[in-house]
């Protein structure tokens, strides 16, 4: 027992290296060691991104140390540690499924790759369209994996109406209420959110975690 | 580990000829128009050395060859000792480093009320600036107070000020006796026999000449007493453009060099090696209020001529900049403060001597302006640091440019951002960067309200280094003593 113990918090100082090979070298180690993955994930990896966050909001680490956690992570869990829970048939419970894209027009990516690599450090089921997606797209994927959450972003004030069409369309289908939907990037704000009737804005990265956790526990009462 | 400066002097505006003709010219003045010294001994020393004296009028006309010989034997590299050894600063050729405030009389306080200032506002806000990372050496914050008397008001107030900051400090005397008061303090601190106290000065001393071309009694004091014990001294002037020196760039520059050479001439007279800092604070008078300006942008290339001028002497320079003229910490402050400070410290200004927190043509000081300068101060420093372009450096921007490439998003996960982050990136204290909606939601504080809260928490907090109870007694009978 004194060995899994050693070997989970191995993980959560990976983690705090930042380094994608010491990561994966850790995780491979567990996985030899007979630890199951969704321990991995859940007393291992998060535990550690939950160190950098802490880090992070203590005003110690800055945006690039998160990124530079979530994303080998996020790399380790789509890699290594998923195909191993399905593998073994053995559930492993994402908080939530999120569907995450940039809209159409609009290629910048940056804000929904971060935002993607923390919500999938913070246990979220994160599908990412990409970028230059068409409203119908996001609505699309939603409905097939039976998402908890939609997130688009918009870069631009030109592409931002593109939002506002994955309302309309899911206002059209009649499905609004199966969805929650989010919306960020940088000329969106809270009040073209509201107008456009979304159920959230987050300012950053740290702030759409939050929102979304909230979100999909709001969720859970309804 | 001495406390490292910045780099600075990339600004240049005048040719080599042009200042060589500037310090030609001075020696003109000086020769055949000369300065006047009221005070005797001073008047034989020069007449001696040479000098052609006029004791009906007190003026000394001084030959080129003793300002000459005074120049050679100016220390060219000054160490100013903090009474910490941490806070040591080695004045270096183009090397910028910033000091604090003087001679405030009022204090805005947290409520927006302009009062008279106590003692105990000294105090504080010495202990607020010796906190603030930016400042690396002290002056006296205020040196008028409702509670306490003028008379000898200057050891007392370097007794409130050493005794909150383990900083150099530059003080100020009245005279001959209260130099060699402020001596002895330094020397009951730094437990050494006052004779010894020129090895490792822990003060400097600002002589303040009176333009146009005037020494007063008391100033000739301070200079001599100053360069008997081998305490360095900020020899200032600080002449009015079209008041109290001509209203031409050139006129106020070389009308404040020929002064400075007299004092230096004097000093180096007195004791050969006194430590010099050429200290100016030429301004512009106001002509339509008849008032002195201290945020006018005049300053700026007065900075730039006289920084060029000491590069050319091999002296060390004092400035003054990031004053203002507005009475609040408003967007007046902030563009008056920015750009002269960003002026003297392109210039090359050794010790930018910024005021820090005050208003009004330095006479308010203000708690949340001492922590909003500090900002400016970072943010000029952080430009005088330039970037690095180099083999190496475009070497491994290439390398990363590779890795992530056209198919990768973002720099952010890269071991090259987080090794560089902290070299390049200045990290702000009070300017807020969110966008509308998370600034309303933080309360929307602007960078005053930010600052108020950096400078109370400071003030709960910070506390340097006491100095023993002994040396406080011994400090406090020097201050007690009466000063005439």
């Amino acid at each position: 027992m004194l060995h899994k113990e050693k070997l989970l918090s191995g993980l959560v100082e990976a983690v705090l290296t930042l380094d994608e090979k010491v990561i994966v070298e850790k995780v491979r180690e567990a996985l030899s060691h007979g630890i199951d993955p969704v321990e991995i994930i859940e007393k291992g990896l998060a535990k550690g991104l939950k160190v950098v966050g802490d880090k992070y909001e203590a005003g110690e680490f800055f945006l690039m140390h998160l990124i530079a956690a979530a994303e080998p992570v996020q790399f380790v869990i789509r890699e290594f540690l998923e195909p191993e829970i399905r593998k073994r048939g053995s559930g492993r419970k994402p908080s939530g499924k999120i569907i995450l894209g940039t809209v159409e027009g609009d290629i910048h990516d940056i804000g929904k790759n971060i935002v993607g690599a923390m919500l999938t450090a913070a246990n979220f089921e994160v599908y990412d369209i990409g970028k230059d997606a068409p409203a119908e797209k996001f609505v699309e994927k939603a409905k097939e994996v039976q998402a908890d959450i939609i997130g688009a972003s918009a870069l631009l004030t030109t592409t931002m109406p593109g939002q506002k069409r994955i309302i309309e369309i899911l206002e059209r289908e009649g499905i609004r209420d199966r969805f929650k939907v989010i919306f960020g990037g940088a000329p969106v704000t809270e009040e073209w959110v509201k107008k456009i009737g979304a159920d959230g804005y987050a300012e950053d990265a740290v702030e759409a975690v939050k929102l979304a956790k909230k979100l999909l526990s709001e969720r859970k009462e309804e | 580990m001495p406390l490292s400066g910045v780099r600075g002097g990339q600004l240049k505006f005048f040719t080599k000829n042009q200042i060589y003709n500037l310090h030609l010219t001075s020696l003109n003045v000086l020769a055949q128009i000369g300065v006047m010294f009221d005070d005797d001994a001073a008047l034989k020393l020069m007449e001696e050395a040479g000098a052609e004296v006029n004791y009906r009028d007190r003026i000394v006309r001084i030959p080129q060859y003793l300002v000459s010989e005074a120049l050679n034997k100016v220390p060219k590299n000054i160490t100013l000792y903090g009474r910490n050894s941490r806070n040591d600063i080695i004045l270096t050729e183009d090397m910028v480093y910033n000091g604090s405030a003087n001679n405030a009389i009022a204090v805005l306080d947290f409520d927006g009320e302009r009062r008279p200032a106590t003692f105990k506002d000294l105090e504080d806000f010495t202990r607020l600036q010796d906190a603030l990372e930016n400042i690396h050496i002290m002056s006296t914050p205020i040196t008028s107070f409702s509670d306490i008397p003028s008379e000898g008001v200057y050891k007392r107030c370097y007794e409130g000020v050493v005794r909150n900051t383990e900083k150099h400090v530059i003080n100020q005397a009245d005279g001959a006796k209260e130099v060699r008061d402020e001596a002895r303090m330094a020397a009951a601190i730094m437990d050494v026999e006052l004779e010894e106290i020129g090895r490792r000065p822990i003060f400097s001393m600002i002589a303040d000449l009176a333009p146009p071309l005037k020494f007063p009694k008391k100033i000739v004091e301070v200079i001599t007493e100053c360069a008997k014990l081998k305490i360095p001294i900020l020899l200032e002037s600080d002449p009015y453009a079209g008041g109290t020196a001509p209203i031409t760039t050139a006129g106020i520059i070389l009308q404040q060099n020929a002064e400075i050479l007299a004092g230096i001439t004097l000093a180096e007279l007195t004791n050969p090696g006194t430590p010099i800092i050429y200290t100016c604070a030429p301004m512009i008078l106001d002509m339509r209020l008849g008032v002195a300006s201290l945020g006018a942008p005049e300053r700026g290339v007065y900075h730039v001529a006289t920084a060029q001028l000491c590069r050319y002497y091999g002296i060390p320079l004092c400035g003054v900049a990031g004053t203002t003229d507005s009475k609040m910490p408003d967007v007046q402050a902030g563009y008056e403060k920015a750009l002269s400070y960003l002026m003297a410290a392109l210039s090359g200004v050794n010790i930018i001597t910024s005021h820090t927190g005050t208003l009004e043509s330095v006479l308010t000081i203000s708690y949340e302006q001492s922590v909003i300068d500090n900002e400016i101060y970072g943010m000029v420093f952080r430009i005088l640091r330039g970037g690095d372009i180099s083999d190496e450096s475009l070497y491994e921007a290439f390398e990363v440019i590779r890795k992530v490439g056209p198919l990768g998003s973002h720099y952010l996960s890269q071991e090259h951002t987080r090794k560089y982050f902290t070299i390049e990136e200045w990290l702000p204290t009070v300017s807020d960067r969110s966008k509308w909606d998370a600034w309303v939601k933080k309360g929307r504080k602007d960078a005053v309200k930010l600052a108020r809260e950096r400078a109370e928490e400071i003030l709960k907090r910070h506390m340097p280094e006491p100095l023993p109870k002994e040396t406080l007694e011994k400090i406090a009978r020097i201050v007690r003593e009466p000063i005439s």
